[in-house]
Protein backbone atom coordinates (compact mmCIF):
# COMPACT_ATOMS: atom_id res chain seq x y z
CA UNK A 1 0.00 0.00 0.00
CA UNK A 2 1.35 3.49 -0.83
CA UNK A 3 1.14 6.74 1.16
CA UNK A 4 -1.88 8.06 -0.69
CA UNK A 5 -3.90 4.87 -0.28
CA UNK A 6 -3.12 4.78 3.45
CA UNK A 7 -4.14 8.41 3.89
CA UNK A 8 -7.33 7.82 1.91
CA UNK A 9 -8.13 4.85 4.16
CA UNK A 10 -7.72 7.00 7.29
CA UNK A 11 -10.03 9.71 5.91
CA UNK A 12 -12.64 7.20 4.78
CA UNK A 13 -12.67 5.44 8.16
CA UNK A 14 -13.33 8.58 10.19
CA UNK A 15 -16.66 10.40 10.22
CA UNK A 16 -16.22 14.06 9.46
CA UNK A 17 -12.62 13.75 8.22
CA UNK A 18 -11.72 16.33 5.58
CA UNK A 19 -8.20 15.30 4.68
CA UNK A 20 -4.94 13.75 5.77
CA UNK A 21 -1.31 14.33 4.90
CA UNK A 22 2.22 13.27 5.73
CA UNK A 23 4.33 16.36 6.24
CA UNK A 24 7.90 17.14 7.19
CA UNK A 25 8.57 19.44 10.12
CA UNK A 26 9.83 21.92 7.55
CA UNK A 27 6.23 22.12 6.32
CA UNK A 28 6.69 20.26 3.06
CA UNK A 29 4.02 17.66 2.31
CA UNK A 30 5.16 14.24 1.21
CA UNK A 31 1.67 13.04 0.33
CA UNK A 32 -1.87 14.16 0.96
CA UNK A 33 -5.45 13.14 0.44
CA UNK A 34 -8.45 15.42 0.76
CA UNK A 35 -12.17 15.12 0.20
CA UNK A 36 -12.92 18.84 0.14
CA UNK A 37 -11.65 20.79 -2.83
CA UNK A 38 -11.68 24.06 -0.90
CA UNK A 39 -9.62 22.73 2.02
CA UNK A 40 -5.92 22.87 1.33
CA UNK A 41 -4.53 20.24 3.70
CA UNK A 42 -1.00 20.82 2.38
CA UNK A 43 -1.10 24.52 3.23
CA UNK A 44 -2.70 23.78 6.60
CA UNK A 45 -0.03 21.20 7.39
CA UNK A 46 2.72 23.58 6.35
CA UNK A 47 1.26 26.33 8.50
CA UNK A 48 0.67 24.16 11.56
CA UNK A 49 4.10 22.55 11.27
CA UNK A 50 5.50 25.78 12.70
CA UNK A 51 3.71 24.98 15.94
CA UNK A 52 5.37 21.59 16.39
CA UNK A 53 8.84 22.77 17.32
CA UNK A 54 7.33 25.16 19.90
CA UNK A 55 5.14 22.36 21.22
CA UNK A 56 8.21 20.15 21.64
CA UNK A 57 10.01 22.88 23.52
CA UNK A 58 7.04 23.66 25.76
CA UNK A 59 6.58 19.97 26.49
CA UNK A 60 10.23 19.69 27.47
CA UNK A 61 10.03 22.77 29.73
CA UNK A 62 7.11 21.24 31.59
CA UNK A 63 9.02 17.99 32.06
CA UNK A 64 6.51 16.05 29.98
CA UNK A 65 9.07 14.34 27.77
CA UNK A 66 8.88 13.68 24.07
CA UNK A 67 5.93 15.18 22.19
CA UNK A 68 3.76 12.57 20.52
CA UNK A 69 0.82 14.55 19.32
CA UNK A 70 -0.53 18.08 18.90
CA UNK A 71 -4.22 18.75 18.54
CA UNK A 72 -5.67 22.11 17.60
CA UNK A 73 -9.36 22.80 17.76
CA UNK A 74 -10.70 25.99 16.19
CA UNK A 75 -14.09 27.44 15.36
CA UNK A 76 -14.00 25.77 11.96
CA UNK A 77 -12.03 22.54 12.18
CA UNK A 78 -9.83 20.28 14.27
CA UNK A 79 -6.33 19.27 13.25
CA UNK A 80 -4.61 16.27 14.78
CA UNK A 81 -0.86 16.00 14.20
CA UNK A 82 0.96 12.84 15.28
CA UNK A 83 4.71 12.58 15.21
CA UNK A 84 6.42 9.97 13.08
CA UNK A 85 10.05 8.98 12.52
CA UNK A 86 12.56 11.20 10.72
CA UNK A 87 11.02 14.55 11.65
CA UNK A 88 7.78 13.79 9.86
CA UNK A 89 4.23 13.99 11.12
CA UNK A 90 0.88 12.75 9.91
CA UNK A 91 -2.03 15.13 10.16
CA UNK A 92 -5.76 14.62 9.97
CA UNK A 93 -8.26 17.45 9.55
CA UNK A 94 -11.78 17.01 10.84
CA UNK A 95 -14.81 19.22 10.55
CA UNK A 96 -16.54 20.36 13.72
CA UNK A 97 -18.73 17.30 14.12
CA UNK A 98 -15.93 14.91 13.17
CA UNK A 99 -15.21 11.88 15.33
CA UNK A 100 -12.06 12.99 17.15
CA UNK A 101 -11.53 9.75 19.08
CA UNK A 102 -11.81 7.64 15.95
CA UNK A 103 -9.51 10.02 14.12
CA UNK A 104 -6.78 9.61 16.73
CA UNK A 105 -7.21 5.85 16.73
CA UNK A 106 -6.96 5.58 12.94
CA UNK A 107 -3.84 7.74 12.91
CA UNK A 108 -2.20 5.64 15.62
CA UNK A 109 -3.02 2.48 13.68
CA UNK A 110 -1.68 3.92 10.42
CA UNK A 111 1.63 5.29 11.74
CA UNK A 112 3.57 1.97 11.72
CA UNK A 113 2.40 1.37 8.14
CA UNK A 114 3.33 4.89 7.08
CA UNK A 115 6.73 4.61 8.75
CA UNK A 116 7.47 1.47 6.74
CA UNK A 117 7.10 3.56 3.57
CA UNK A 118 9.57 6.25 4.60
CA UNK B 1 9.79 10.77 -12.30
CA UNK B 2 6.45 10.49 -14.11
CA UNK B 3 4.68 10.84 -10.75
CA UNK B 4 6.53 14.05 -9.92
CA UNK B 5 5.74 15.51 -13.33
CA UNK B 6 2.06 14.68 -12.88
CA UNK B 7 2.20 16.32 -9.45
CA UNK B 8 3.82 19.42 -10.97
CA UNK B 9 1.08 19.67 -13.59
CA UNK B 10 -1.61 19.30 -10.93
CA UNK B 11 -0.02 21.96 -8.70
CA UNK B 12 0.46 24.34 -11.64
CA UNK B 13 -3.22 23.98 -12.44
CA UNK B 14 -4.14 24.80 -8.83
CA UNK B 15 -1.90 27.88 -8.85
CA UNK B 16 -3.42 29.12 -12.09
CA UNK B 17 -6.84 28.86 -10.43
CA UNK B 18 -5.65 30.70 -7.34
CA UNK B 19 -2.46 32.69 -7.95
CA UNK B 20 -2.31 33.86 -4.32
CA UNK B 21 -2.35 30.31 -2.97
CA UNK B 22 0.44 28.95 -0.79
CA UNK B 23 0.62 25.98 -3.17
CA UNK B 24 3.75 27.52 -4.72
CA UNK B 25 5.75 25.86 -1.93
CA UNK B 26 4.83 22.25 -2.78
CA UNK B 27 5.20 23.18 -6.48
CA UNK B 28 8.72 24.46 -5.91
CA UNK B 29 9.51 21.36 -3.88
CA UNK B 30 8.13 19.13 -6.65
CA UNK B 31 10.38 20.93 -9.17
CA UNK B 32 13.28 20.36 -6.78
CA UNK B 33 12.53 16.65 -6.55
CA UNK B 34 12.33 16.50 -10.34
CA UNK B 35 15.79 18.07 -10.51
CA UNK B 36 14.38 21.24 -12.15
CA UNK B 37 16.18 23.53 -9.73
CA UNK B 38 16.02 26.74 -11.77
CA UNK B 39 12.25 26.42 -12.13
CA UNK B 40 12.01 25.65 -8.40
CA UNK B 41 13.94 28.83 -7.53
CA UNK B 42 11.81 30.94 -9.86
CA UNK B 43 8.53 29.64 -8.39
CA UNK B 44 9.74 30.19 -4.84
CA UNK B 45 10.99 33.70 -5.47
CA UNK B 46 7.76 34.66 -7.21
CA UNK B 47 5.67 33.26 -4.35
CA UNK B 48 7.82 35.00 -1.77
CA UNK B 49 7.15 38.35 -3.41
CA UNK B 50 3.52 37.90 -2.33
CA UNK B 51 4.12 36.03 0.93
CA UNK B 52 7.32 37.49 2.33
CA UNK B 53 6.81 36.11 5.82
CA UNK B 54 6.05 32.57 4.70
CA UNK B 55 8.96 30.80 6.31
CA UNK B 56 8.25 27.37 4.80
CA UNK B 57 8.87 28.88 1.38
CA UNK B 58 12.20 30.27 2.54
CA UNK B 59 13.16 26.85 3.89
CA UNK B 60 12.40 25.29 0.50
CA UNK B 61 14.31 28.04 -1.32
CA UNK B 62 17.26 27.55 1.01
CA UNK B 63 17.17 23.83 0.36
CA UNK B 64 17.14 24.36 -3.41
CA UNK B 65 20.08 26.77 -3.19
CA UNK B 66 21.87 24.20 -1.08
CA UNK B 67 21.28 21.50 -3.71
CA UNK B 68 22.56 23.87 -6.39
CA UNK B 69 25.64 24.37 -4.23
CA UNK B 70 24.77 28.08 -3.90
CA UNK B 71 25.70 27.80 -0.26
CA UNK B 72 25.94 31.50 0.60
CA UNK B 73 22.46 32.10 -0.84
CA UNK B 74 21.17 29.10 1.11
CA UNK B 75 22.67 30.45 4.33
CA UNK B 76 21.09 33.84 3.70
CA UNK B 77 17.62 32.28 3.28
CA UNK B 78 17.95 30.03 6.32
CA UNK B 79 19.17 32.94 8.42
CA UNK B 80 16.03 34.88 7.51
CA UNK B 81 13.94 31.99 8.81
CA UNK B 82 16.11 31.63 11.90
CA UNK B 83 15.56 35.31 12.70
CA UNK B 84 11.81 34.79 13.09
CA UNK B 85 11.67 31.12 14.05
CA UNK B 86 14.54 30.35 16.39
CA UNK B 87 13.29 26.81 17.02
CA UNK B 88 13.08 25.65 13.42
CA UNK B 89 14.86 22.33 13.71
CA UNK B 90 15.15 21.84 9.93
CA UNK B 91 16.82 25.21 9.47
CA UNK B 92 19.40 24.55 12.19
CA UNK B 93 20.09 21.14 10.76
CA UNK B 94 20.54 22.45 7.21
CA UNK B 95 22.66 25.38 8.36
CA UNK B 96 24.82 22.96 10.33
CA UNK B 97 25.34 20.81 7.22
CA UNK B 98 26.24 23.81 5.08
CA UNK B 99 28.69 25.16 7.64
CA UNK B 100 30.24 21.72 7.89
CA UNK B 101 30.60 21.63 4.11
CA UNK B 102 32.17 25.07 4.17
CA UNK B 103 34.48 23.97 7.02
CA UNK B 104 33.07 26.68 9.27
CA UNK B 105 33.15 24.26 12.17
CA UNK B 106 32.35 26.60 15.07
CA UNK B 107 29.14 27.68 13.38
CA UNK B 108 28.33 24.08 12.46
CA UNK B 109 28.76 23.06 16.11
CA UNK B 110 26.43 25.85 17.23
CA UNK B 111 23.74 24.80 14.75
CA UNK B 112 23.95 21.10 15.59
CA UNK B 113 23.79 21.93 19.30
CA UNK B 114 20.58 23.84 18.64
CA UNK B 115 19.10 20.86 16.81
CA UNK B 116 19.94 18.61 19.74
CA UNK B 117 18.52 21.05 22.28
CA UNK B 118 15.19 20.66 20.44
CA UNK B 119 15.50 16.97 19.68
CA UNK B 120 18.13 15.31 21.91
CA UNK B 121 17.43 11.87 20.42
CA UNK B 122 18.52 12.79 16.89
CA UNK B 123 21.34 10.27 16.38
CA UNK B 124 22.36 11.58 12.98
CA UNK B 125 22.89 15.09 14.37
CA UNK B 126 24.78 13.67 17.37
CA UNK B 127 27.22 12.11 14.90
CA UNK B 128 27.53 15.31 12.91
CA UNK B 129 28.15 17.31 16.06
CA UNK B 130 30.97 14.93 17.00
CA UNK B 131 32.43 15.35 13.52
CA UNK B 132 32.21 19.16 13.67
CA UNK B 133 33.64 19.26 17.19
CA UNK B 134 36.61 17.10 16.36
CA UNK B 135 37.28 19.14 13.20
CA UNK B 136 37.03 22.33 15.22
CA UNK B 137 39.45 21.09 17.85
CA UNK B 138 42.09 19.89 15.41
CA UNK B 139 45.38 21.75 15.74
CA UNK B 140 45.80 24.50 13.20
CA UNK B 141 47.63 23.06 10.26
CA UNK B 142 48.73 24.76 7.13
CA UNK B 143 45.63 23.50 5.39
CA UNK B 144 43.24 24.85 8.02
CA UNK B 145 44.99 28.20 7.82
CA UNK B 146 44.01 28.35 4.20
CA UNK B 147 40.48 27.38 5.15
CA UNK B 148 40.41 30.09 7.80
CA UNK B 149 41.62 32.58 5.28
CA UNK B 150 38.90 31.69 2.81
CA UNK B 151 36.43 31.70 5.70
CA UNK B 152 37.24 35.29 6.60
CA UNK B 153 37.02 36.24 2.99
CA UNK B 154 33.59 34.70 2.65
CA UNK B 155 32.10 35.76 5.94
CA UNK B 156 31.43 39.42 5.22
CA UNK B 157 29.37 38.45 2.16
CA UNK B 158 26.87 36.74 4.41
CA UNK B 159 27.12 38.64 7.61
CA UNK B 160 27.28 42.17 6.29
CA UNK B 161 24.02 41.86 4.42
CA UNK B 162 21.73 41.47 7.44
CA UNK B 163 23.58 44.26 9.24
CA UNK B 164 22.81 46.68 6.45
CA UNK B 165 19.19 45.52 6.44
CA UNK B 166 18.96 45.89 10.21
CA UNK B 167 20.26 49.42 10.08
CA UNK B 168 17.81 50.43 7.42
CA UNK B 169 14.96 48.97 9.45
CA UNK B 170 15.74 50.82 12.69
CA UNK B 171 14.04 54.02 11.69
CA UNK B 172 10.66 52.56 10.64
CA UNK B 173 10.62 50.20 13.64
CA UNK B 174 10.87 53.14 16.02
CA UNK B 175 7.88 54.73 14.34
CA UNK B 176 6.05 51.44 14.40
CA UNK B 177 6.81 51.06 18.08
CA UNK B 178 5.35 54.46 18.89
CA UNK B 179 2.23 53.75 16.85
CA UNK B 180 1.79 50.40 18.56
CA UNK B 181 2.07 52.00 21.98
CA UNK B 182 -0.53 54.63 21.17
CA UNK B 183 -2.81 51.93 19.77
CA UNK B 184 -2.37 49.92 22.96
CA UNK B 185 -3.33 52.91 25.08
CA UNK B 186 -6.44 53.47 22.98
CA UNK B 187 -7.27 49.80 23.40
CA UNK B 188 -6.83 49.97 27.18
CA UNK B 189 -9.01 53.05 27.34
CA UNK B 190 -11.53 51.20 25.17
CA UNK B 191 -11.30 53.73 22.37
CA UNK B 192 -11.25 50.87 19.91
CA UNK B 193 -12.00 52.83 16.72
CA UNK B 194 -8.83 54.86 17.16
CA UNK B 195 -6.76 51.74 17.89
CA UNK B 196 -8.24 50.03 14.80
CA UNK B 197 -7.40 53.07 12.70
CA UNK B 198 -3.74 52.91 13.80
CA UNK B 199 -3.43 49.16 13.23
CA UNK B 200 -5.05 49.48 9.80
CA UNK B 201 -2.67 52.22 8.85
CA UNK B 202 0.31 50.05 9.84
CA UNK B 203 -1.14 47.14 7.86
CA UNK B 204 -1.66 49.33 4.79
CA UNK B 205 2.12 49.78 4.74
CA UNK B 206 3.00 46.29 5.93
CA UNK B 207 0.06 43.98 5.14
CA UNK B 208 1.88 40.81 6.22
CA UNK B 209 2.76 42.01 9.72
CA UNK B 210 1.35 39.08 11.63
CA UNK B 211 1.74 40.73 15.03
CA UNK B 212 -0.36 43.72 13.95
CA UNK B 213 -2.91 41.46 12.25
CA UNK B 214 -3.26 39.66 15.56
CA UNK B 215 -3.58 42.93 17.50
CA UNK B 216 -6.25 44.15 15.10
CA UNK B 217 -8.18 40.94 15.55
CA UNK B 218 -7.99 41.33 19.32
CA UNK B 219 -9.27 44.90 19.18
CA UNK B 220 -12.18 43.85 16.99
CA UNK B 221 -12.97 41.16 19.50
CA UNK B 222 -12.82 43.61 22.44
CA UNK B 223 -15.00 46.04 20.52
CA UNK B 224 -17.55 43.35 19.81
CA UNK B 225 -17.66 42.38 23.49
CA UNK B 226 -18.07 45.99 24.52
CA UNK B 227 -20.97 46.45 22.12
CA UNK B 228 -22.61 43.32 23.50
CA UNK B 229 -22.28 44.67 27.03
CA UNK B 230 -23.70 48.01 25.97
CA UNK B 231 -26.66 46.30 24.41
CA UNK B 232 -27.30 44.43 27.63
CA UNK B 233 -27.13 47.55 29.76
CA UNK B 234 -29.83 50.01 28.86
CA UNK B 235 -27.89 52.81 30.47
CA UNK B 236 -24.85 53.31 28.32
CA UNK B 237 -21.66 53.84 30.21
CA UNK B 238 -20.34 57.29 29.60
CA UNK B 239 -16.67 57.73 29.91
CA UNK B 240 -15.38 60.22 32.42
CA UNK B 241 -12.93 62.87 31.42
CA UNK B 242 -10.21 60.91 33.22
CA UNK B 243 -10.68 57.92 30.92
CA UNK B 244 -10.08 59.87 27.76
CA UNK B 245 -6.67 60.05 26.19
CA UNK B 246 -5.17 63.47 26.45
CA UNK B 247 -2.38 64.91 24.33
CA UNK B 248 -0.23 64.63 27.43
CA UNK B 249 -0.87 60.91 27.65
CA UNK B 250 0.31 60.47 24.10
CA UNK B 251 3.35 62.67 24.58
CA UNK B 252 4.39 60.71 27.67
CA UNK B 253 4.04 57.44 25.78
CA UNK B 254 5.96 58.79 22.80
CA UNK B 255 8.74 59.94 25.11
CA UNK B 256 8.85 56.56 26.86
CA UNK B 257 8.88 54.82 23.51
CA UNK B 258 11.89 56.78 22.30
CA UNK B 259 13.80 56.21 25.53
CA UNK B 260 13.00 52.50 25.52
CA UNK B 261 13.93 52.08 21.87
CA UNK B 262 17.39 53.25 22.72
CA UNK B 263 17.68 50.55 25.36
CA UNK B 264 15.87 47.65 23.75
CA UNK B 265 15.78 45.63 20.56
CA UNK B 266 12.80 46.72 18.47
CA UNK B 267 11.60 43.20 17.71
CA UNK B 268 11.15 42.38 21.37
CA UNK B 269 9.19 45.46 22.35
CA UNK B 270 5.78 43.86 22.53
CA UNK B 271 6.97 41.32 25.12
CA UNK B 272 8.84 43.85 27.22
CA UNK B 273 5.81 46.07 27.52
CA UNK B 274 3.96 43.57 29.71
CA UNK B 275 1.81 45.28 32.31
CA UNK B 276 -0.77 43.76 34.58
CA UNK B 277 -4.27 44.06 33.16
CA UNK B 278 -5.75 42.03 36.02
CA UNK B 279 -6.06 43.52 39.49
CA UNK B 280 -4.69 41.59 42.46
CA UNK B 281 -8.16 40.63 43.61
CA UNK B 282 -8.99 39.02 40.27
CA UNK B 283 -5.55 37.38 40.12
CA UNK B 284 -6.15 35.86 43.59
CA UNK B 285 -9.53 34.51 42.50
CA UNK B 286 -7.97 32.96 39.41
CA UNK B 287 -5.27 31.41 41.58
CA UNK B 288 -7.95 29.84 43.77
CA UNK B 289 -9.66 28.40 40.70
CA UNK B 290 -6.31 26.93 39.62
CA UNK B 291 -5.83 25.47 43.13
CA UNK B 292 -9.21 23.75 42.87
CA UNK B 293 -8.24 22.54 39.44
CA UNK B 294 -5.19 20.73 40.77
CA UNK B 295 -7.45 18.74 43.10
CA UNK B 296 -8.66 16.89 40.01
CA UNK B 297 -6.85 13.59 39.63
CA UNK B 298 -4.24 13.84 36.91
CA UNK B 299 -4.09 17.65 36.80
CA UNK B 300 -0.78 18.76 38.28
CA UNK B 301 -0.83 22.46 37.51
CA UNK B 302 -2.35 25.44 35.83
CA UNK B 303 -1.25 28.85 34.63
CA UNK B 304 -3.23 31.87 33.59
CA UNK B 305 -1.36 34.49 31.64
CA UNK B 306 -2.09 37.71 29.87
CA UNK B 307 -1.92 37.83 26.07
CA UNK B 308 1.43 39.61 26.34
CA UNK B 309 2.87 36.65 28.26
CA UNK B 310 2.73 38.10 31.77
CA UNK B 311 1.71 35.40 34.24
CA UNK B 312 -1.36 36.41 36.28
CA UNK B 313 -1.64 33.31 38.45
CA UNK B 314 -0.02 29.90 38.51
CA UNK B 315 -0.08 26.69 40.48
CA UNK B 316 2.83 24.58 39.37
CA UNK B 317 4.53 21.37 40.46
CA UNK B 318 7.65 22.16 42.58
CA UNK B 319 10.07 21.08 39.84
CA UNK B 320 8.76 23.66 37.37
CA UNK B 321 9.95 27.24 37.58
CA UNK B 322 7.38 29.66 36.14
CA UNK B 323 10.12 32.10 35.11
CA UNK B 324 11.73 29.43 32.94
CA UNK B 325 8.58 28.36 31.12
CA UNK B 326 7.34 31.91 30.53
CA UNK B 327 9.02 32.29 27.12
CA UNK B 328 8.05 28.84 25.86
CA UNK B 329 4.37 29.15 26.67
CA UNK B 330 4.13 32.61 25.15
CA UNK B 331 5.79 31.31 22.01
CA UNK B 332 3.49 28.33 21.59
CA UNK B 333 0.40 30.53 22.05
CA UNK B 334 1.70 33.12 19.56
CA UNK B 335 2.57 30.53 16.94
CA UNK B 336 -0.74 28.72 17.31
CA UNK B 337 -2.75 31.93 17.01
CA UNK B 338 -0.76 33.11 14.00
CA UNK B 339 -1.25 29.79 12.22
CA UNK B 340 -4.97 29.75 12.91
CA UNK B 341 -5.24 33.33 11.72
CA UNK B 342 -3.27 32.60 8.54
CA UNK B 343 -5.49 29.62 7.81
CA UNK B 344 -8.65 31.69 8.45
CA UNK B 345 -9.86 29.14 10.98
CA UNK B 346 -11.64 31.57 13.28
CA UNK B 347 -10.87 31.53 16.98
CA UNK B 348 -8.90 28.91 18.87
CA UNK B 349 -11.09 26.62 20.95
CA UNK B 350 -8.21 24.80 22.55
CA UNK B 351 -4.90 23.13 21.77
CA UNK B 352 -3.50 19.99 23.37
CA UNK B 353 0.08 18.76 23.33
CA UNK B 354 0.22 15.07 24.16
CA UNK B 355 3.62 13.98 25.39
CA UNK B 356 5.26 10.88 26.84
CA UNK B 357 4.38 11.55 30.48
CA UNK B 358 1.58 14.06 30.35
CA UNK B 359 -0.40 16.62 28.47
CA UNK B 360 -0.50 20.35 28.11
CA UNK B 361 -3.75 22.04 27.19
CA UNK B 362 -4.30 25.71 26.52
CA UNK B 363 -7.20 27.92 25.58
CA UNK B 364 -8.04 31.60 25.27
CA UNK B 365 -10.27 33.16 27.89
CA UNK B 366 -11.17 36.82 27.51
CA UNK B 367 -7.82 38.61 27.16
CA UNK B 368 -5.86 35.83 28.82
CA UNK B 369 -4.68 32.29 28.14
CA UNK B 370 -5.23 29.32 30.43
CA UNK B 371 -2.75 26.43 30.53
CA UNK B 372 -3.57 23.13 32.19
CA UNK B 373 -0.87 20.55 32.87
CA UNK B 374 -1.86 16.93 33.18
CA UNK B 375 0.18 13.85 34.03
CA UNK B 376 -0.09 10.37 32.54
CA UNK B 377 -3.12 9.57 34.74
CA UNK B 378 -5.44 11.84 32.77
CA UNK B 379 -6.53 11.42 29.16
CA UNK B 380 -7.38 14.01 26.55
CA UNK B 381 -11.13 13.52 26.93
CA UNK B 382 -11.09 14.23 30.66
CA UNK B 383 -8.77 17.22 30.18
CA UNK B 384 -11.27 18.76 27.73
CA UNK B 385 -14.14 18.00 30.10
CA UNK B 386 -12.38 19.66 33.06
CA UNK B 387 -11.48 22.60 30.85
CA UNK B 388 -15.13 23.53 30.26
CA UNK B 389 -15.70 23.84 34.00
CA UNK B 390 -12.60 25.98 34.61
CA UNK B 391 -13.34 28.24 31.65
CA UNK B 392 -16.85 28.88 32.98
CA UNK B 393 -15.45 29.77 36.44
CA UNK B 394 -12.84 32.16 35.06
CA UNK B 395 -15.29 33.76 32.62
CA UNK B 396 -17.63 34.43 35.52
CA UNK B 397 -14.98 36.75 36.99
CA UNK B 398 -15.14 39.14 34.03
Amino acid sequence: MDFKTLLQKIVENVDGAIGAAVIGEDGIAIEQFTTKADFDITAAGAEYSTIISSAKKASKSFGLGKTNEVLISTEKATMIMMMMDKNLFVTLALNLDGNLGRGRLELKKAIPELEKLI
Amino acid sequence: MADVMAEIEELKKKISQNPDSLIFVPLADAYRRAGMLDEAIEVCKKGLEKHQNYTSARVVLGRIYSEKNMLDDAIAEFKKVEAVDIDNIMVHSMLGNIYLKKKRYAEAVEQFQRVLSLNPEDLETQEKLKEALSAKQEPIKAESKIVEKSKTEEKPKIEEKPKIEEKSKVEPKEDLQKSLKVAEIYTKKEEFDKAIEIYREILSKDPENIFVQQKLREVYSFQEKKLEKLKQKSSSSEKSENDKITTEDILVVMKDAITETEKKEPAKVEKQEAKFLFDSNKAKKIENILKDLTNTEGIVGGIFLQRDGKIVASILPPDIDSAEIDKDITQIVDKTEKSIFNMKQGRLNYAIIVSEVGQLLFTEISNGVLFMIGNEKINMGKMSYVLKDVVAKIKALF
